[in-house]
């Protein structure tokens, strides 16, 4: 029989015990005491409290604790214990401190409760199940993005990560926005607006079935972004998951496997995953001045796009990726000044978000210069695109040198009286 | 205060504590048997509510013990986590009450079903 066999088994067979602590613990002795993991019981809290803080710090002293508090001394933890508490190893140290000992109990306890021969078996052999691993990875994931009452690093994380995701949805609903107007607009179908020039080609020109999705796919974007700011968590998340089809499909279907359409794709992938950061209980987001945004943004781009394409010999110089790089280091550079003119709250959020996002502009521009490279571009687009490409990355590392330090100012202790805490 | 409406592990844990403190394995057997075995959490996800329940002060500490070596702390309910578990409740039967009474009317006492809008029975059927 296997392992996996006799976890399942174990798994279905632990619930007849649920009831009576009293009656679970002198079975749970019983086994404990077959398994060598120790008889004579009832410690000391305060003893308990202080392996607990050792235990953050190594297997080694895990196990020396354990035995001893067990009743050996000599008596080494079961293999089964020290693999679970290596994949607890996941969470953050400073909440392992305090719950390590509880969950590796909850989880022997529920490995080991029943046959004793199986029980034996599984506490030499057994392995967490990957529902069980899943559900630590979870909980750590949960726990760095700044799970209420954790401590104020994480918490700072967890600010930082939804608003790097609202920021990306903002920029990607944007650009979405900006394009299918812009096919409106070569269509005809703006009527206020000048007819389009004849003989500018322009992405939005196409009408093949694949490009036009790819194009109106941006709507997921839109969706994901007016969902998660106006509180719907769920359907943002799933709409955010499903918005890179756009460059997923035309990838399968046309094998568009270059460089550029891969970065393409990791980069919606990551701006995809990011909303997940807004778990239940997160701190809600203040809808209006975000719902406020994406009209601005969108009218302001396309503003500065249409401005620079009046020449149209610049038209290569500032696209949309440019627009963003721009944006990026006005946006680094004007953080510090409205923290002195005091229209800004001091705090790491701003430059933490800007921190995380940075590569994603960066990698467009460095990927798009390949390409500048291979076509012999236009010599200016190509000067200005790396001096945007410097820009950007000057402005990333000193806003990722910012949030370090800002961090490190930050305890890894909790501070509130909640879970995450000593709780007594 | 209108609650937020509980997660099904957080609805069972809540509901596992009412008669008496537990501890982690304790909740994990409760909830289980309360839910007739359908809900089986894990050791992460219990601890996971656990943490969120004890934030939004639903539940408190009790008491911490150590048997067999082990450390085990005491969870029990406050009285907002009452009031939520209530509140929950509520909600729920609203809901199944609603759907009954809709299921009345789609299927009578009587057997047959009674097609609403003129569109046959036989066209919305649960499949």
């Amino acid at each position: 029989m296997t392992g996996r066999g006799l976890r399942a088994e174990d798994s279905d067979g632990s619930h007849g015990h649920g009831r009576d602590s009293a009656g679970r613990d002198s079975e749970g002795q019983a086994s404990a005491g077959r398994d060598g993991a120790g008889r004579d019981g009832e410690g000391q809290v305060g003893e308990n409290r202080a392996s607990a803080g050792r235990d953050s710090e190594g297997q080694a002293s895990v196990g020396r604790d354990g035995g001893g508090r067990d009743g050996g001394g000599a008596v080494s933890m079961r293999p089964l214990e020290l693999r679970y508490r290596r994949v607890l190893r996941l969470l953050p140290a400073s909440y392992r401190s305090i719950w390590a000992d509880e969950m590796v109990a909850t989880f022997m306890d529920g490995m080991l409760d029943g046959d004793p021969g199986r029980a034996a078996y599984l506490a030499e052999y057994g392995r967490p199940s990957w529902r069980e691993v899943a559900s630590v990875a979870g909980l750590a994931v949960r726990l760095r993005a700044g799970s209420s009452g954790g401590p104020a690093r994480y918490v700072a994380w967890g600010r930082a990560l939804r608003l790097a995701a609202l920021i990306g949805l903002l920029v990607q609903s944007a650009i979405g926005l900006v394009t299918i107007g812009r096919t409106f607009w070569v269509a005809g179908l703006l009527p206020w607006r000048p007819r389009w020039p004849e003989g500018l080609t322009y992405g939005g020109l196409v009408t093949d079935p694949l490009s036009l999705f790819q194009t109106y796919s941006a709507l997921f974007w839109v969706a994901a972004f007016v969902a998660l700011v106006t509180g719907h968590r769920r359907t943002g998340q799933t709409l955010a998951l499903l918005a890179p089809v756009g460059v997923i499909l035309p990838l399968v279907v046309y094998g568009w496997i270059d460089p550029y359409t891969c970065y393409v794709l990791a980069a919606e992938l990551v701006l995809a995953v990011l909303p997940l950061a807004f778990y239940r209980g997160a701190a809600p987001v203040r809808a209006r001045r975000w719902l406020v945004a994406l009209p601005v943004v969108v009218v302001a781009a396309s503003a500065v796009l249409e401005f620079v394409e009046r020449d149209f010999t610049v038209l290569p110089v500032l696209d949309t990726v440019g627009l963003i790089c721009i944006a990026f280091v006005l946006a680094a550079a004007a953080y510090p000044v409205a923290i002195r003119l005091g229209w800004a709250r001091p705090g790491p959020a701003l430059p933490h978000a800007l921190a995380l996002l940075a590569p994603l502009p960066l990698g467009y521009q460095l990927v798009g210069l390949l390409r500048y490279d291979q076509q012999v571009g236009n010599p200016m687009a190509h000067r200005l695109t790396v001096a945007e490409t410097v820009a950007t990355a000057v402005a990333g590392i000193a806003v990722t040198v910012w949030t370090v330090r800002a961090l490190r100012r930050l305890p890894v202790a909790a501070d509130r009286a909640t879970a995450w805490t000593t709780p007594s | 205060m209108a609650h937020q409406a509980l997660t099904e592990p957080a609805f069972f844990i809540l509901a596992a504590l009412l008669d008496e403190p537990r501890h982690g394995y304790g909740i994990v057997g409760e909830v289980a048997e309360l839910s007739s075995g359908r809900v089986r959490l894990k050791v992460g996800t219990l601890y996971g509510v656990l943490d969120r329940l004890v934030a939004d002060q639903l539940i408190e500490l009790d008491r911490e013990e150590v048997a067999q070596g082990r450390l085990r702390r005491y969870f029990r309910l406050t009285d907002g986590g009452a009031d939520a578990l209530v509140a929950e409740t509520e909600r729920q039967a609203a809901n199944v009450q609603a759907a009954s009474e809709r299921l009345r009317a789609w299927r009578p006492a009587g057997g047959e079903r009674r097609a609403s809008g003129g569109r046959p029975a036989s066209a919305g059927g649960l499949a």
